[in-house]
């Protein structure tokens, strides 16, 4: 392994009443793709946090690069951690281009150099510049706003990224296809990226290295091979075997390709698994699937053609 | 509705220069209030407990009655634009204030988390998101505000701040309700206006809201610089009190001096405020002159000695006294005219014609008591309805009544007697007749010009111009031009032109 750019060292940070990180210890290495995993409470948050200092440790130190975080100018330790949050959070009073244009105009780049930037970024997450860049954030879905979240994290190409749960308010299939992006980024731009998910899922599909937290202790950080060949508890292996792609848990959603159109009312829900509309099938009987790109109804047979596309692969 | 047309054909000038007048005092005041209660708001947000207080500040200023509130400016900052301003930013204070604060107090945590993550500066924070988001709602409070300064700012006309209460005032006190209702409509109109602009602030890039807010500053500002700086011929301010016969009485004045010395601008502030107000004003240089009474000299402005006290009591010219009263203040009362502008007990002519009655003493005659409407005041006073009891030995059936109502009942015939004053154009109107105080009663109000002394020396032509006037104008004169003025709606100017002209101390040509 390369050389370690990020050292937790006995960190602990206590709110009043709950301990919510304890006694933490943790390199993460130069270009790793980090995941942190935990069920929520589980700490995961406030150890991103502690990172660029959003939240400071009650305990222990931290070391960027072999300096401790509290010596290190707060404003320069921000602008060479990129971050990406949740709830996204464009300031929807700026353009596209003026949120990803943020911190390079913060550090005086020219006029030239953040119009080339913005318009490399948004190509790099695959959001044709022209069309995109005058944009406001409200005209854009969730997956495109997150693609411009990232953007702008990543325009001054940082040595480091924190993503706390980026894509868990987004529908599945722009998930899948923003975790693509991710690994597609990471692999261009050698950043080291810490990645928070509660996903196993998720974590499996883009970690380097993964770290199991609960309840503020670390459980397990490994590769997800060695995790799922030896989990280090029974914890860990539970959760683990969450991550198993359980057929019957698919969302409705990943049916519609299989689907008919229909304009009646939904009987389920889009994010619904596929288990809860067995009886109704069973019966012969067909249901129509609430689903913001347009409601669709599915019967037995067009199951099994999904069913049968996925044994494929 | 032809009516309001044609008053405001005949207003539009003095409507123009109140509405710039009110426009101007509005704006000051929102400025100010914007300056003081936008930082505050901001500066609230890492302050929950201050942001407490300050709210029920601002909410307790706001219950203050704004009369009370003017009043109680008064006598630290005087009258005029000042206390009006100063009202005028207390109400604002609230809205703008309560608004800038939840305005940013409620923007997403997530975006403030954003804007820590990316290292923006707190200057930076504010002036690229949070106030951006936020503006909006502070808008939205700028607009209660707006509207708010601009309805109040009609109460300005009470302590001589001018806008367009003025104009609301001036069709009370001349009773012409199209006047009132012009004055009305205006500021309305101005307020809704106002509020428009400002929602349109919204839909514009805030930088061009605050461009556009620059230059309207600056305009207004450099205006009034300009006005402070440039050079003029000597202006003399006349003012009034409120009423037509002050209003016909400064036109006068003001076409004597204007005919005594060219080179001088009259300046008219009609209605300009009640007696004190006036009394201060000229005592504080803001005015030059303005008609006074020497009974109100000698019964409210100032005190005579008990000895001076006793022989106006015994009926003697308060005018000897109430000028060397003055002259001790370096104030100076002109010539007075002939007419005595006093209590009078009033009744139908055509009644008192039936009756053989002529004067006050007349009244005992009568034998079933008569059914009288006092205002309050008069009914409460020694030199009113008590004097009349044991001056004259008479007793009514008295009811209380508003001074407005009073000519309106006796009209009607609801009562029989009423107090007035004794130039009133209604005694013309409605066909009545002023009883002769035959024992006295009623001090002598008698009108004369009022200035500082210093004021008096320096212009001896304007002092003898206007001492044309002393001896001419009898009561029924008076009335009569009121009546014109009142009734006829004629203009106060013209009422005063007329009687010049026709009594030969203005030339005609002119
Ligand atoms: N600002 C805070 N004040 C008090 N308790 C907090 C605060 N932030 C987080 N916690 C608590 O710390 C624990 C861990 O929270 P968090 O790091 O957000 O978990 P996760 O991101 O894994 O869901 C939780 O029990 C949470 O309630
Ligand atoms: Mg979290």
């Amino acid at each position: 392994m390369t050389k370690d750019v990020l050292r937790f060292e006995h960190v602990v940070k206590q709110f009043e009443g709950t301990t919510a990180v304890k006694d933490l210890n943790l390199t993460i290495g130069d270009g790793e793709l980090f995941v942190l995993v935990g069920a929520s409470g589980s700490g995961k948050t406030t150890t991103l946090k502690m990172i660029n200092r959003l939240i400071e440790p009650t305990d222990g130190n931290i070391y960027f690069n072999d300096k401790r975080l509290i010596d290190t100018n707060l404003r320069d330790l921000r602008w060479n951690i990129g971050y990406v949050l949740q709830q996204i959070a464009l300031f929807p009073n700026m353009t596209v281009a003026q949120n990803i244009a943020l911190i390079p105009q913060m550090k005086h780049w020219s006029k030239e150099q953040i119009r080339e930037t913005v318009d490399e970024m948004l190509t790099a997450v695959d959001l044709e510049p022209k069309q995109y860049r005058d944009r406001m954030p409200a005209e854009l879905s969730g997956g495109e706003q997150q693609r411009v979240g990232i953007c702008r994290a990543l325009a001054t190409k940082p040595p480091m990224v924190l993503m706390d749960e980026p894509f868990s308010a987004l529908d599945p299939i722009s998930r899948t296809s923003l975790q693509d992006m991710v690994l597609r980024l990471h692999k261009k731009m050698k950043t080291t990226i810490v990645f928070v998910t509660h996903d196993m899922n998720e974590a499996m599909r883009l970690g380097d290295r993964i770290a199991v937290m609960r309840e503020g202790v670390l459980q397990q950080v490994a590769t997800p091979e060695e995790i799922a060949a030896n989990p280090a508890s029974n914890f860990v292996s539970d959760f683990f075997a969450s991550a198993a792609p359980e057929v019957l848990d698919t969302p409705l959603i990943e049916l519609r390709r299989f689907a008919d159109r229909s304009t009646e009312a939904g009987e389920a829900q889009e994010g619904d698994p596929l288990r809860a509309i067995l009886t109704p099938l069973g019966e012969g009987k067909s249901v129509t699937v609430a689903c913001q790109q347009g409601n669709f109804k599915v019967n037995a047979t067009q199951v099994m053609a999904f069913l049968a596309d996925v044994a494929k692969d | 509705m032809q009516a309001l047309w044609e008053t405001f054909l005949d207003q539009r000038g003095t409507l123009l220069t109140k509405l710039v007048e009110h426009l101007q005092l509005s704006l000051i005041a929102l400025l100010l209030a914007l300056l003081i209660a936008i930082p505050l708001g901001i500066w609230a947000q890492n302050h929950d407990r201050f942001a407490g207080f300050l709210l029920q500040v601002t909410g307790i200023l706001q219950t203050i009655p704004s009369l009370a509130l003017l009043g109680l400016l008064i006598p630290i900052v005087g009258i005029g634009t000042a206390p009006s301003i100063i009202a005028l930013v207390v109400y604002a204070l609230l809205p703008i204030f309560q608004n800038t604060y939840t305005g940013l107090h409620e923007i997403d945590p997530a975006y403030k988390e954003a804007e820590e993550a990316f290292g923006m500066s707190k200057p930076q924070r504010l002036v690229k998101v949070e106030l951006p988001l936020a503006m909006p709602v502070i808008l939205g409070g700028v607009r209660t505000a707006a509207v708010l300064i601009i309805g109040t700012a009609t109460l300005a006309a009470l302590v001589g701040g001018g806008g367009l209460g003025d104009i609301i005032m001036r069709g009370i006190n001349l009773n012409d309700p199209t006047l009132t209702l012009l004055g009305a409509l205006a500021s309305a109109l101005l307020a809704i206006l106002f509020s428009w602009f400002i929602s349109m602030f919204s839909k514009w890039r805030w930088q061009v809201s605050v461009a556009v807010l620059g230059a309207l500053v600056l305009g207004f500002g450099g205006y009034a610089t300009y006005q402070a700086v440039a050079p003029k011929p000597e202006t003399i301010v006349v003012a009034g009190k409120l009423g037509s016969e002050p209003e016909i009485l400064i036109n006068m004045y003001k076409d004597l001096i204007e005919q005594a010395d060219a080179n001088v601008n009259v300046e008219l502030k009609p209605n300009f405020g009640q007696t004190s107000f006036l009394y201060s004003a000229l005592k504080s240089d803001k005015i030059d002159i303005y008609p006074e009474f020497t009974g109100t000299v000698v019964s409210s402005l100032l005190k005579p000695s008990k000895k001076q006290a006793a022989q106006i009591a015994e009926g003697q010219d308060p005018y000897p006294i109430a000028e060397s009263l003055l002259n001790k203040q370096d104030l100076s009362l002109g010539k007075p005219m002939a007419y005595n502008n006093t209590y009078a007990v009033v009744v139908k002519k055509a009644w008192a014609e039936q009756n053989g009655i002529t004067k006050i003493s007349d009244l005992t005659k009568l034998s079933t008591p008569l059914k009288a409407g006092f205002d309050v005041e008069f009914n409460a006073r020694e030199d009113g309805y008590k004097g009349i009891q044991s001056k004259y030995g008479v007793s009514f059936t008295v009811n209380t009544l508003d001074s407005s109502m009073r000519y309106q009942a006796l009209n009607r015939g609801q009562v029989q007697v009423t107090d007035g004053y004794s130039t009133d154009s209604q005694i013309r109107q409605y066909h009545l007749l002023a009883l002769e105080d035959d024992r006295k009663l009623f001090p002598v109000y008698q009108g004369a010009p009022l200035m500082r002394t210093q004021f008096a020396k320096d212009h001896p032509k304007l002092t003898a111009a206007l001492n044309q006037l002393g001896g001419k104008i009898s009561e029924a004169d008076m009335q009569e031009m009121n009546y014109e003025v009142n009734v006829q709606g004629k203009s106060a100017s013209a009422v005063a032109k007329t009687y010049l002209t026709k009594h030969g101390l203005l030339k005609e040509a002119r």
